[in-house]
C-alpha cells in the first residue's frame, strides 16, 4: 500500500475518488488516512462504502401477532413436508388462507416407509403440527397470514440440497433426497425441526404475559416433536453403527455434515448439532441441541430465515420460500 | 403461593423473608442473620418460580446422576445448600442406587447420560440465577418404597407389590419418566411468571430442553416395549393417575399408541394436548404428584419433610 499512499498524498481528494472509482484501490481507509490535505469542506464528501459491507435488514418492532404469524409460517413448511411424506398430499386448503401472497406447495413425494414405527411417529408429529396451525390461526385472528409458495423438493438444485452441505464441502456427485428412505426422511425432518425449534423457542420469551403461557407450551411442544425425530434417527443410526457402518455415508456422519450445512446460513457461530456419533463398541448420543449452559439453542428469526432462504446475507426469499414468507418477519439477517 | 403453610423449618420462612425484605427496602440491617448473609448476592427478581424450579432440579438431577454415574454423584453439599455460604446446609437425597446397563442397552445409556449431564448443568444455571436466594435441598426420598407407593396408587402394580427402579433398565426409565414428565410439564407452563430479561429466554430454553428430555425417555420406553410389551400400559396407568391427582384439567398423556380415522397407528411420544401444545402443570399441581396427594399438603411422597422456597404446598383438588 505504500506506493498508493504516496501517490495519494500528492493528489487532491477529487482525483483520489476518481482513482478509487476506477477500482484501483482495495485499502480505501488507509489511503484516506494519508490524505489529510486540509481542504475545507472535504469532510462532506461521502465516505466510500466498500462493496463487502452489505446493508443490514430493516429494523422492525414485532407485535405478538407478528411473532405468531412467523411461527405459523414455519408451521406451514413443517406441515407441508410431513403431509407430503406421509400421504403425497397437502394440508387442507382452508388452513392456508390469509393475508399476503398465497402460494402452493411444490416438490416432494410420498415416502415409502420401511419401518412402521417411523411412519406412526410421523403421523403423531404431523397431526400435532396441523393442530398447532389451527391453534395459531385462531389466536392470530383477522391478522392471519396465508401459506406462501413453499418448495420442498429434494435432489440437485433443491432447497434441501442447498442446506445439506457446508460451503467448504467438495462438489457433490449425489444429492440429498429426503423422500428416498426412512433415514433420509428423518434427516430432512431433523433439518427443518432444528430451525423451527430454535426460532420458536427464541420467540417464546418475547410475548406479552398473557401469551407467554400458551406460546411457551407451544414452543416446548415443537421441541418435543423435534426430539421424536432426533430419537428415531438416533435409533436408526445406532443400529447402523452396531452393524459396522461408519464413515461419510453413515447417518451419524450425514446428520453432522447437514448441521454444518445449516450453520453456514444461520450464524454467526455454531447453532446446530448432529445427533451423536457411533461405532460398533462406542455410542455417543446428542439428542438435545444445547448451548454451553446445556439449554436449548435459540435462533433469531433472521438467523432462521437465513437457513430457510439458504442465504447468509440479507434476503427476502429463497430456497424453501421462493416468494418469501408472508408477514412482518420475512427478511433474513447478516448471518455469516 | 401458599406462604401460610410454611412449617418454620425452612431456610426462608415467612418472618425471615419479610425482615429481609424490610432490610432491603429501608437499607437498615434488621435481620439477625445478616452477618452470614453479607457474602451473598440476591440477584433475581423471579425468585419464587426459580426456587421452585431448583427443587425440581434437585429431584431429577440426584436421581439421574446416581443411576447413571454411581453413588459418588449424589449432589454434594455445595450444590444443595441454601444460598452461597455454609450456614444453610441441604439434606442429601436418599434411596437412589446405580443401575447396571448391559452392552445391549448402550443406546439407552448414552441418551440417559446426556440427560443426566444436561440436568446437572441446568441445576447450576438456576442456582446461578438465584445465588443467595437458592433454597436448600430438603430430604428427597427416592427409595423403592416411595416409587412403589406411587405405582400402587396408580394401579401400575398390585397393592403390596414392590417396584424397584434400580433393578433393571426398564424400571429405571419408567421411574425417570415419572420425575421428568412432571418437571417438563411445570417448565412448559412457567414462562408467564418469569419477568427478568435474561431469565425469561433461558427458562424458555429450559422448557424446550426438558420437553425434549421427557420425549427422549418416552421414545426409549416405546422402543423397549418391543421386548417388554407391558411398558406402555404401565405408563398409561401412571399418566392417568397423575392426571387425576392434580385436578380436572388434562395434564398428562399415556404412551400406548392410538389409531387415527383411517385406521393407521399413531404414536403418543410427546405429551401434547389436542391443540399441539405441551401439557402443563402449575407448581402446586406438580406437588400433588410429587407429594402423592390430591389434597393441599406440605409434605409427602418424594419429599417427606417438604420443600424450601415460597411455593411449598400442593393444590386442594
Amino acid at each position: 500500500m505504500n506506493d498508493l499512499t504516496n501517490v495519494a498524498r500528492q493528489q487532491s481528494r477529487r482525483s483520489l475518488l476518481a482513482l478509487m472509482s476506477a477500482g484501483a484501490m482495495a485499502g480505501g481507509l488507509s489511503m484516506l488516512t494519508g490524505c489529510n490535505d486540509d481542504v475545507v469542506g472535504s469532510e462532506a464528501l461521502p465516505t466510500p462504502t466498500p462493496t463487502a459491507t452489505p446493508t443490514p435488514p430493516v429494523a422492525y418492532t414485532p407485535t405478538d401477532s407478528d411473532r405468531m404469524n412467523f411461527t405459523l409460517q414455519l408451521h406451514y413448511l413443517l406441515a407441508a413436508y410431513l403431509q407430503m411424506s406421509l400421504t403425497g398430499g397437502r394440508i387442507s386448503a382452508a388452513l392456508t388462507t390469509g393475508s399476503g401472497t398465497a402460494g402452493q406447495v411444490s416438490g416432494g413425494r410420498k415416502v415409502t416407509f420401511g419401518d412402521g414405527r417411523v411412519a406412526a411417529a410421523t403421523r403423531e408429529v404431523a397431526s400435532a403440527t396441523t393442530a398447532r396451525i389451527t391453534y395459531l390461526r385462531r389466536s392470530v385472528g383477522n391478522a392471519v397470514s396465508a401459506q406462501p409458495a413453499i418448495n420442498i423438493a429434494g435432489g440437485q438444485g433443491s432447497p434441501f440440497q442447498a442446506i445439506a452441505l457446508p460451503s467448504t464441502a467438495t462438489a457433490p456427485t449425489t444429492f440429498f433426497d429426503p423422500y428416498a428412505s426412512d433415514g433420509d426422511f428423518l434427516l430432512g425432518a431433523v433439518a427443518l425441526f432444528a430451525v423451527a425449534t430454535s426460532a420458536i423457542t427464541n420467540l417464546a420469551s418475547g410475548y406479552s404475559a398473557s401469551l407467554r403461557g400458551p406460546m411457551g407450551a407451544l414452543s416446548a411442544s415443537v421441541a418435543a416433536h423435534d426430539s421424536v425425530f432426533r430419537n428415531a434417527l438416533f435409533t436408526l443410526a445406532a443400529r447402523e453403527a452396531a452393524a459396522g457402518t461408519t464413515g461419510a455415508t453413515s447417518l451419524f456422519s450425514r446428520a453432522n455434515v447437514m448441521s454444518d450445512g445449516r450453520d453456514q446460513f444461520g450464524g454467526p457461530g455454531d447453532r446446530d448439532q448432529g445427533i451423536g456419533s457411533g461405532s460398533v463398541n462406542n455410542l455417543q448420543a446428542n439428542i438435545g441441541v444445547t448451548d454451553p449452559n446445556y439449554v436449548a439453542i435459540r435462533r433469531t428469526p433472521e438467523q432462521a430465515l437465513g437457513v430457510l432462504y439458504a442465504n447468509a446475507s440479507v434476503a427476502s426469499s429463497g430456497a424453501f420460500f421462493p416468494a418469501g414468507m408472508n408477514g412482518t418477519i420475512r427478511t433474513s439477517g447478516l448471518n455469516s | 403461593m401458599d406462604q401460610g403453610a410454611l412449617d418454620g423449618t425452612g431456610d426462608f420462612n415467612v418472618p425471615d423473608r419479610r425482615r429481609a425484605l424490610f432490610a432491603l427496602m429501608s437499607g437498615v440491617a434488621v435481620w439477625g442473620g445478616i452477618e452470614s448473609a453479607k457474602a451473598e448476592v440476591v440477584s433475581s427478581v423471579d425468585t419464587i418460580p426459580l426456587q421452585f424450579a431448583l427443587n425440581l432440579q434437585y429431584l431429577t438431577t440426584n436421581f439421574l446422576q446416581v443411576v447413571i454415574y454411581g453413588l459418588d454423584h449424589l449432589l454434594a453439599g455445595d450444590l444443595i445448600r441454601g444460598g452461597e455460604v455454609t450456614d444453610k446446609p441441604g439434606v442429601q437425597a436418599r434411596g437412589i442406587l446405580p443401575v447396571k446397563f448391559a452392552a445391549a442397552d448402550r443406546r439407552d445409556r448414552t441418551r440417559l447420560n446426556e440427560i443426566a449431564d444436561e440436568h446437572w448443568w441446568r441445576l447450576n444455571l438456576i442456582r446461578g440465577f438465584l445465588r443467595g436466594d437458592a433454597p436448600a435441598q430438603k430430604l428427597i426420598d427416592c427409595s423403592p418404597e416411595t416409587f412403589s407407593a406411587m405405582f400402587q396408587a396408580a394401579r401400575a402394580i398390585a397393592d403390596g407389590a414392590i417396584f424397584n427402579p434400580y433393578e433393571s433398565v426398564d424400571n429405571c426409565l419408567l421411574a425417570a419418566d415419572t420425575l421428568i414428565s412432571v418437571a417438563a410439564s411445570v417448565y412448559s407452563a412457567i414462562l408467564p411468571s418469569i419477568t427478568d430479561e435474561i431469565a425469561t429466554p433461558t427458562m424458555a430454553s429450559i422448557a424446550a430442553s426438558t420437553a425434549s428430555n421427557a420425549t427422549t425417555i418416552r421414545s426409549m420406553l416405546f422402543d423397549r416395549a418391543q421386548a417388554n410389551p407391558a411398558i406402555p400400559g404401565i405408563i398409561d396407568q401412571l399418566a392417568a393417575w397423575r392426571d387425576r391427582i392434580d385436578g380436572t384439567a388434562q395434564t398428562d398423556l399415556g404412551l400406548s399408541s392410538v389409531t387415527d380415522a383411517s385406521g393407521a397407528t399413531v404414536t403418543r411420544l410427546a405429551a401434547s394436548d389436542s391443540s399441539g401444545l405441551y401439557l402443563g402443570r402449575t407448581p402446586q399441581q406438580a406437588l400433588n404428584v410429587l407429594f402423592m396427594t390430591s389434597a393441599a399438603a406440605t409434605t409427602g411422597g418424594f419429599f417427606p419433610t417438604g420443600i424450601n422456597g415460597s411455593i411449598v404446598s400442593s393444590a386442594a383438588n
